[in-house]
């Protein structure tokens, strides 16, 4: 049904939508623009307008004020970039899905799209925009928060069966914002651990045109369920129509790492940095690819790189610069490290996290000078600091830990680190080998050997034991053993699936119970946590959803 | 090593201060030509044929960076899923103050419920050219249409002017001759044609290439401007 419309000023703004009481945030290095903007928002009867003339100011007034619309301009001068601003003020929790976000560019922008991994803005302006332009992408953008509203609450309350269900509903009954809908739909599919349904529906989606973001979603279900194969033919597809696709590119690396193909990973991350060079979190990721490959020359400019994008970036971490400085020990530049870690105590001083992270590689760079009194000082000061925190430390730390005891000549406790480490992990074949590793490079492969098994067959046995009590139906026993288990490692993927599995099974047998459903929640959130594509979590939830409606 | 500038970096930061200082001019012609109108003052008419000049630099030079950037690798794409009918409307906003300004009317033809996978970036600069031309050529009245035509989606432009002339028009060109058809020293008209080429081009579906027409008639008798979208 074809509508024609004569001689339109083409917009009808709904009456409900009111700008006036709306309060603005303009965010603009220019300050003849910023005066443009203000006017041209004044003329909309918006009262409440702040400007702030660079990123950092503009996070900061983000963090204390909260504002309807951010407009902010991409170029920013020297410090953070509109993306940057973007990033760090959603990640803070100062904006959220009902704030509105505009991003303001110069140019094209095919490059910023691609260039953004998880937070895109709601909308892009390009300059220059007339009076009429910015107000329809006003209007438009808050009829679009309010259409979607429903759907952002039941994420957020983890009820993704609704989600979905006004998702369908909102598709079929109009026209508004269908690709919002589509791109949703697809993610709380993912989200909610249907892969194979959000297979269907984005190859579905494919169906009407080639593109990215669902080629990008159908790859990442693939990569999830571990049909590495198909998942690197996607992500080489979409790299093939645009080669500026960096997620596509992430993706791919992290394909080819858990293909074993590391040095691939490598040479895929590089290539991505040539295109978007600024990005914190892709140099920290090659960075540790390349050292683990031994090409220290790499690992060192991307951890370089970390640190002095670091400055301005909300993810700077301590590991930046303890990596850096791990490449000038591994390079013989030791004393190089030292400095490094030395940068890295001014920057973080008063984390006890950065602490114990920096000894720790200070005893690492010691050693290698042969200073053994210092190497064994800092490793005293990083357990003593150890002990003050929570016990769940990343593992690369931990394994640092190890190390700096083996080298020591504290083997007890490098043993009881590694045991422990093995535990939490005892299916994980990346760690395993990441530990393999460290013993080979401390020459002592075989006995490292010996210390993985026996620690895994441990964990195996007390694993065999609890499925023995669900196989013979004492289930209240089961669901005990494990749950104390658990405590004992709360970071293991398979005890934590095996706790919820118990619990689950009671429930079935002798119906819901809201406390019991919290527990396996807890323990299935753990399970997609750590492993997203663990073979028995679609199965585990979707027996979940089922009680959980009953309930 | 190497510390001489890539030239492209050279080219999109001049092209960025370039564009900025333009979109100052703009915006400012944009305040003089309501206070103009306000204080009942004829001149804004003339200011709108600065606002049309501003925008045909503008458009030259995001040209110019996107051919540039196709030159030395590929023609970049970034398809979504569109609604036509909001991109029209979105279309029209932006050109309807230049064409209503000479007393150009603009009529739109699309099914609400016409939905299409493109980029919206590089159509949307095809769109714009054609109409930003149509202020010095249609008479008075413009039609934007669009409609799905088999497996493609044609984006159709029509003026009452006196339409196109014999060197530019291309009837139903699927076959991609495209240097040779155009004649690029015919002036930035040529360029505007090829890079319009360039993006139909650049959108594929299965083993289909999106192409334009350019001929004269039409339901308005003067030029009619079509890409069609696969």
């Amino acid at each position: 049904m074809a509508i024609t419309k004569k001689n339109i000023p083409s917009f009808q703004p709904p009456s409900i939508i009111n700008l006036k009481k709306k309060k603005v945030l303009v965010v603009e290095d220019f300050f003849n623009f910023r005066l443009t903007i203000r006017r041209m928002l004044r003329s909309f009867n918006i009262n409440e307008i702040d400007e702030a003339a660079d990123g950092e100011d503009a996070v900061k007034k983000l963090s204390y004020k909260k504002y309807d619309i951010i407009l902010c301009d991409y170029n920013l001068g020297a410090g953070k970039d509109g993306q940057q601003v973007l990033e760090e003020a959603k990640y803070r929790g100062y904006i959220d899905y009902s704030n509105i976000f505009i991003m303001v560019t110069a140019l094209n922008t095919t490059d910023m799209v691609m260039g953004a991994l998880e937070y895109q803005p709601d909308d892009y302006l390009i300059k220059p925009f007339t009076k009429m332009t910015l107000e329809k992408k006003l209007r438009d953008s808050i009829r679009k928060k309010e259409n979607l509203k429903n759907i952002e609450r039941a994420i957020e309350k983890n009820d993704y069966a609704n989600a979905i269900a006004i998702c369908d509903e909102l598709i079929r009954s109009n026209t508004r914002n269908r690709t919002e809908l589509l791109k949703l739909k697809g993610e709380i599919l993912t989200k909610k651990g249907d892969y194979t349904e959000a297979a269907v529906f984005y190859e579905e989606v494919l169906s009407m045109g080639n593109l990215p973001w669902a080629m990008l979603g159908l790859g990442k279900t693939k990569f999830i369920t571990g049909d590495y194969d198909a998942a690197k033919d996607i992500f080489e597809k979409i790299i093939a129509k645009n080669d500026k696709n960096v997620a596509a590119y992430d993706w791919l690396a992290l394909t080819h790492e858990k293909m074993g193909n590391p040095k691939e990973a490598q040479k895929v991350l590089q290539d991505a940095i040539l295109i978007s060079p600024k990005a914190i979190l892709r140099q920290k990721t090659l960075g540790n690819i390349a050292y683990k490959n031994k090409d220290f020359i790499t690992a060192e400019q991307s951890f370089k790189e970390a640190v002095r994008q670091g400055k301005h970036s909300f993810f700077k971490s301590p590991s930046d610069y303890t990596s850096l400085a791990k490449v000038f020990v591994e390079r013989n530049v030791p004393e190089e490290g030292l400095k490094v870690l030395n940068d890295a105590g001014k920057e973080f001083i008063n984390s006890p996290e950065a602490g114990l992270q920096i000894s720790v590689t200070e005893s690492l760079a010691y050693k290698k000078m042969n200073r053994e009194k210092d190497a064994r000082k800092a490793l005293a000061k990083a357990t003593q600091l150890s002990a003050t925190l929570p016990d769940t430390l990343p593992s690369s730390v931990e394994l640092d830990l190890a190390k700096a005891f083996f080298l020591t000549g504290n083997e007890e406790s490098g043993k009881a680190i590694i045991r422990r480490l093995i535990q939490s992990n005892h299916e994980d074949q990346e760690l395993i080998s990441d530990v393999q590793a460290v013993f080979k490079d401390l020459n002592i492969a075989d006995k490292g050997r010996e210390i993985i098994s026996m620690a895994r067959n441990e964990i195996i046995k007390l694993n065999n034991e609890g499925v023995r009590l669900v196989r013979e139906g004492n289930l209240s026993k089961a669901i005990e053993f494990f749950e104390q288990a658990v405590a004992n490692l709360p970071t293991n993927k398979v005890i934590n699936a095996n706790a919820a599995h118990a619990l689950i099974l009671y429930m079935q047998k002798n119906g819901s119970e809201t406390l019991l459903l919290e527990k396996a929640m807890k323990y299935l959130d753990r399970v997609k946590n750590i492993d997203p594509a663990y073979k028995d979590l679609e199965n585990l939830m979707k027996i979940y959803n089922e009680l959980n409606r009953e309930a | 090593m190497n510390d001489k500038m890539d030239f492209l970096d050279i080219l999109a930061s001049t092209l960025h201060d370039t564009k900025n200082s333009l979109g100052m001019l703009f915006n400012t012609l944009e305040e003089i030509i309501e206070q103009c109108k306000e204080q009942d003052c004829s001149l804004y008419q003339g200011f709108y044929m600065f606002q049309y000049e501003i925008k045909r630099l503008n458009y030259s030079l995001i040209r110019l960076l996107s051919l540039y950037k196709a030159e030395r690798s590929q023609f970049m794409i970034n398809m979504d899923y569109y609604s036509v009918y909001e991109f029209i409307e979105d279309t029209v906003l932006q050109a309807e103050p230049l064409l209503s300004s000479k007393g150009i009317k603009i009529e739109t033809e699309c099914p609400e419920e016409l939905f299409w996978a493109f980029d919206h970036s590089l159509i949307s600069g095809v769109l714009d050219n054609v109409l930003n031309n149509a202020f010095r050529y249609a008479k008075d009245k413009v039609k934007i249409s669009a409609v799905k035509e088999g497996e493609y989606l044609l984006l159709k432009i029509e003026d009452n002017g006196p339409g196109y002339p014999e060197s530019m028009r291309i009837i139903d060109k699927k076959d991609s001759s495209y240097k040779r058809t155009v004649d690029i020293n015919t002036g930035s008209t040529g360029l505007g044609l090829y890079f319009s080429m360039l993006v139909a081009k650049s959108h594929t579906k299965k083993d289909r290439e999106g192409y334009i027409s350019i001929v004269n008639g039409g339901s308005l008798g003067g030029g009619v401007f079509t890409i069609y979208i696969p």
